[in-house]
């Protein structure tokens, strides 16, 4: 029979032992995900880290390791001469220093290579796998870039954001087609670039939707990406509520809309 | 059996820093309407000396390594002063040693720097010295500074 002393101590050492455990979770079984998987073509693959980085999956920023396991959705970020190059489902992206990108999709199950880039640079190289045809699409506040490779004809291009230059996307190889937010497309190819300044594009570029009022309570504005909600204290201008003939109240309101980007 | 205790507690939450981010200066100053002139000094700082980042709000020991790798005069501002493109182009044109407005190199006050950093495609023709910087642009002009500073090195 273990005297009281030893048992107190057996308790406190089991409690801290799953203590360390949920503490460090995360940590602890990125690496062991890491260490039991099979790749398959269509995952995000870190290839390499030079300086620092960080990623944000599902809470806030954290430093982004050669270990951790990156799933669409995950924004990256990296800081002075400091780059990160990933593989996406076949295609090779560098992300450049003060770069801070959005994967939206990674491509995976034929779905488009879809990223946003909040700012910076980064240079793609698109390789399309089997006879499959490749779509890599660039999104920034400004326009949209996409390239489309198909097997033999590989592409590569660049794509840089700021917000007092606008995007600039220059294509290397391949073709790419540029959208700006007036739906205008333009063919660039032969290491053409094409900017788009921020002037040009007016404040808010994103499609919103005032989806319901509840209880002229709340609001919910979705946008393509990302759902906020702000309550009756924050809209600047009141709701005008009306009747639309079958019963029904409906009202439309002026809302100055921050989001963050990507 | 309180020493292990105190060390166990050290133990469990010494990984939990591995994991804390690097570039949270860059991810506040990016959300921040206004930068301040501490966030340009800091910027800069962290451009000419690595060891910087561990010291994110020591700005006179920031300001006192620009001037010893920089040899950058003083600069009379107060470390939470809102920041604009006048401030932002003298640490800018004093930086990059801009050579090219000679009302600059005779003056170098922040009008002339500012003209200086227009002439050098770092800052845009519409803007003011009196505007002021958003964290963002701050950002974006200090990616310009060092990938200009990169291609000088590479031409050398």
């Amino acid at each position: 029979m273990l005297s009281y002393n030893n048992m107190i101590k057996k308790t406190i050492l089991i409690f801290y032992t799953i203590s360390f455990v949920f503490l460090n979770s995360s940590y602890l079984f990125a690496d062991n995900i890491l260490s039991n998987k099979n790749f398959s073509k269509d995952e995000i693959r870190i290839l390499s880290i030079e300086g620092d980085a960080s990623y944000k999956q599902y809470y806030g920023w954290e430093k982004l390791t050669g270990r951790t396991f990156l799933q669409e959705g995950v924004k990256i970020s990296t800081g002075i001469n400091s780059r990160v190059i990933l593989k996406l489902n076949g295609s090779t992206i560098d992300i450049k220093q003060l770069t801070m990108i959005k994967i939206n999709s990674s491509g995976n199950g034929q779905k488009e290579i879809y990223l946003s880039i909040g700012r910076g640079t980064i240079l793609a190289d698109i390789k399309t796998l089997l006879n499959t045809k490749t779509t890599f699409k660039i999104e920034t506040p400004v326009a949209t870039t996409t390239a489309i490779a198909e097997k033999g004809s590989p592409a590569t291009f660049e794509v840089k954001y700021e917000p007092l230059n606008g995007m600039t996307a220059r294509s290397i190889r391949g073709k790419l087609l540029g959208t700006n937010f007036q739906g205008t497309q333009t063919e660039i190819k032969g290491n053409l670039v094409q900017q788009t300044k921020c002037d040009e594009a007016p404040v808010a570029s994103k499609d919103i939707t005032i989806q319901t009022i509840n209880s002229k309570q709340e609001v919910q504005i979705i946008d393509k990406q990302q759902t906020s909600t702000i309550n009756e204290d924050t809209i600047t201008t009141e709701a005008a509520i009306h009747s639309d003939g079958l019963g029904n109240e409906k009202a439309s309101i002026q809302a100055n809309v921050e989001t963050e980007w990507p | 059996m309180r020493r292990v205790s105190v060390l166990i507690i050290i133990f469990l939450l010494v990984p939990n820093l591995w994991a804390k981010d690097p570039l949270a200066f860059f991810h506040d100053l990016g959300r921040k309407k206004i930068a301040t002139f501490g966030d340009a000094i800091y910027f800069t700082t962290l451009t000419v000396d690595k060891k910087a980042r561990n010291r994110p709000s020591d700005f006179k020991k920031n300001l006192k390594t620009l001037k010893k790798h920089l040899s950058f005069k003083d600069l009379d501002y107060d470390r939470n002063e809102p920041l604009n493109n006048g401030m932002l182009s003298l640490i800018i044109a004093r930086y990059l040693k801009l050579s090219d407005s000679l009302f600059f190199l005779i003056f170098d006050n922040e009008r002339y720097a500012h003209r200086a950093c227009i002439g050098a495609s770092i800052l845009t023709p519409e803007s003011s010295n009196r505007d002021k910087v958003t964290g963002q642009d701050l950002i974006e002009v200090m990616t310009l500074v060092i990938e200009k500073l990169e291609k000088r090195i590479e031409n050398k």
